[in-house]
């Protein structure tokens, strides 16, 4: 495309997409970098002006202090931490449950499918805080789960699942494992069925074509669902805030806090900007191991 | 074509328990539509069998029954001996070469080939030479490492063939392997796939639609019609001596005469057709008067002349068509009925069809001996 030029119609339709990314994602993206190099103040917005008029003459200010402090602090490091760790969990769950239905949904038969396909997505026809609400229900110490874990002689007192990690794990992998689940079927189904075929016609036994034939082939799949899941899943607060509890404070909750509660707009930005920068990277990687996956082929 | 493999006739004996391939009495139904109905088959051991119809006419899902990626409703395969109805594809001893050729897009030339050694667990070294062989049989020396969207039609053709043969089948299954080819390089494979096929002494079935390929290549052509086996015999056999009006249609062109015999002496019958027109066919005496038949005629039996020929059929008529091949020249002559007879002639230098214009009044014929009756 370098040497090509673009006709003015070109232009056009390339301008409408090219303008929605620059208001709506770089312009935030350059606001909350400005933000982490304020200062906090006593004002509303609380933060003072980067570009100030002093003596006659304009200066920037700004200060690596927030960005610096954000990147030592160690509360924040260990709630980037247990972030990290409630992402992976939750990914490697999206993944371990999500494959298996989204392989199932491409071997049913064709009109079948679209009915499977809404099946998985029907959740989002609900509000997602209505339904985090119902988990909580579901969930308490007297509600329908500990019902029948004590009618059926599992357990002889209630659990506490509300408000442990292992609540906070359950409705994250419960809210995100269809955003894996669509990209996964969109590449299984799309997987060539004589490659089977030809798999087994030479000796392959199912598993066998499936370690050797679909897994490698799904793996494009796979990563964009885990993609999917991983990132946004970082930066969940809501779940851990409605169904966690003080162990399970997470870099989502504590950006939140800064932000709305304590008020420092540029700790909250500058937390902001260093997640955004440690998920880039390995996002970067990710796609690099993607295009080179896919062989000379674009990906 | 060049490849006429008429000269080594298959051998005589239908042992069902040393055939290559014994299909018996197979029937398949998809969704209420029969497909295969009650059909039966042996291919010898290292015979090139050819199964050659029209699309939907069951061919491709009798080559999957074989390969055991289809189950048949009903009857037995036998390969080398054994009954493998029931067994799954991966432990059959056959390989099939898929129409699309279903190479691995994610695994280079060798590890395609290699694929159905190591699923099969031959030992390493044993794997490293018979790639280097199939290569080598194939020659894709150096393309190796190459993967399937690197290759040209061509080779990604051999690359599928190479891995089926280097699992050694007792029977090569291929499925319309020429589809996806250019003419050019389609007479190249055929003639290539002949020598593979002698070389490796393999039994091999290959379905198609295009008759020229079955004639070319195959010691043995089955021609199917709505799930049935019509006919089966040497190319020649089925040129020669369709069994049926679709067989004679199916193979190459032919003129047909509609009608019933009249009458007939002294070993020469006489049909008249339905717009009262006399053939004359020497050899027929065996169906009596009545019969309703068509008598046959293949187009380069047919002599077409401007002055009259005293052939014992003869009709006058005019050229209304001309269709140039090169190496024949396709005449379409319209007869007084209005019924419109292919005549092909052969553009040697100086003949007839070099004079021959459309709208020339002529006459065209043919002998006696030249028909066929065909009563199915």
């Amino acid at each position: 495309m370098k040497t090509a030029r673009l006709t003015g119609r070109q232009r056009l339709a390339v301008s409408i997409p090219l303008g929605w990314l620059l208001v709506c994602v770089a312009l935030p993206v350059l606001l909350v970098l400005g933000l982490a190099f304020g200062e906090v103040a006593d004002r509303i917005p609380p933060i003072e002006p980067l570009l100030r008029i002093a003596a006659g003459r304009p200066t920037v200010h700004l200060t690596l202090h927030n960005l610096a402090a954000a990147a030592t602090d160690p509360l924040y490091a260990s709630a980037f931490g247990s972030a990290l760790l409630n992402a992976l969990e939750t990914t490697a769950l999206c993944v371990l449950i999500g494959y298996p239905f989204a392989y199932a949904i491409a071997l049913a038969p064709e009109r079948q499918r679209r009915l499977y396909v809404l099946l998985a997505v029907l959740p989002f026809w609900t509000s997602f805080l209505m339904r985090t609400y119902a988990w909580m229900g579901l969930i308490r110490d007297k509600g329908p789960v500990n019902h029948l874990l004590l009618a059926l002689g599992v357990v002889n007192e209630p659990v506490p699942i509300l408000y442990s990690p292992a609540a906070v794990l359950l409705v994250m992998v419960y809210a995100y494992v269809p955003f894996f689940i669509l990209p996964m079927y969109a590449v299984l189904e799309r997987l060539p069925r004589d490659l089977l075929e030809a798999a087994a016609d030479l000796g392959a036994r199912p598993f066998y074509a499936f370690r050797t034939v679909t897994l490698p082939l799904s793996l494009p799949g796979l990563l964009a669902g885990s993609v999917l899941v991983f990132v946004p899943a970082v930066g969940e607060y809501i779940i851990p805030d409605l169904v966690g509890n003080t162990d399970t404070i997470m870099i989502g909750g504590i950006l939140w806090a800064e932000f709305f509660q304590n008020r420092d707009w540029p700790a909250a930005a500058s937390i902001a900007f260093l997640m955004m920068a440690l998920l880039v990277v390995p996002f970067l990687v990710l796609r690099r191991l993607l295009a080179s996956l896919g062989g000379a082929r674009p990906a | 074509m060049a490849t006429s493999r008429e000269e080594t006739p298959a051998p005589a004996k239908r042992d069902s328990a040393a055939a290559g391939v014994a299909v018996d009495g197979v029937s398949k139904t998809f969704d209420a539509v029969p497909v295969l109905r009650d059909v039966s088959l042996t291919v010898e051991r290292g015979e090139f069998l050819a199964l050659l119809g029209g699309s939907g006419c069951g061919k491709t899902t009798l080559l999957r029954i074989i390969a055991g990626l289809e189950s048949a409703d009903a009857g037995t395969i036998l390969i080398g001996g054994s009954d493998v109805s029931a067994a799954p594809p991966y432990e059959r001893p056959v390989n099939m070469m898929f129409q699309s050729y279903a190479l691995f897009p994610h695994l280079s030339v060798a590890d395609n080939i290699e694929y159905g050694l190591r699923a099969t667990a031959v030992a390493r070294s044993e794997r490293a030479s018979r790639v280097e062989w199939a290569l080598q049989l194939m020659r894709l020396e150096g393309l190796g490492r190459r993967k399937p969207d690197q290759l040209s039609g061509g080779q990604r053709q051999r690359v599928a063939l190479a891995r089926c043969l280097v699992k050694r089948p007792a029977v090569l299954l291929l499925d319309e392997p020429m589809a996806a080819l250019d003419r050019g390089l389609r007479d190249e494979m055929q003639r290539e796939l002949v020598r593979i096929q002698r070389d490796v002494g393999t039994t091999f079935v290959l379905v198609t639609h295009d008759q020229d390929e079955a004639m070319s290549m195959a010691d043995r052509i089955a021609v199917m019609d709505a799930g049935r086996i019509v006919q089966c015999g040497p190319p020649r056999e089925i040129y020669d001596h369709p069994a049926s009006r679709f067989v004679a249609r199916f193979v190459g062109r032919i003129n047909l005469f509609e009608g019933r015999v009249t009458g007939g002496r002294d070993g020469v019958a006489e049909i008249e057709t339905e717009d009262g027109l006399p053939v004359r066919v020497r050899a027929a005496a065996t169906h009596g008067a009545g019969t309703a038949c068509a008598a046959a005629v293949r187009p380069e039996r047919l002599v077409v002349s401007r002055a009259s020929i005293g052939l014992a059929n003869e009709y006058a008529g005019t050229v209304v068509d001309l269709a140039y091949f090169g190496d024949v020249t396709r005449a379409s002559i319209r007869l007084a009925g209005g019924r419109v007879l292919e005549a092909a002639v052969v553009n040697l230098r100086g003949s007839a069809a070099g004079a021959l214009a459309a709208g020339d009044d002529v006459h065209v014929g043919f002998d006696d001996t030249a028909p066929l009756v065909l009563t199915a």
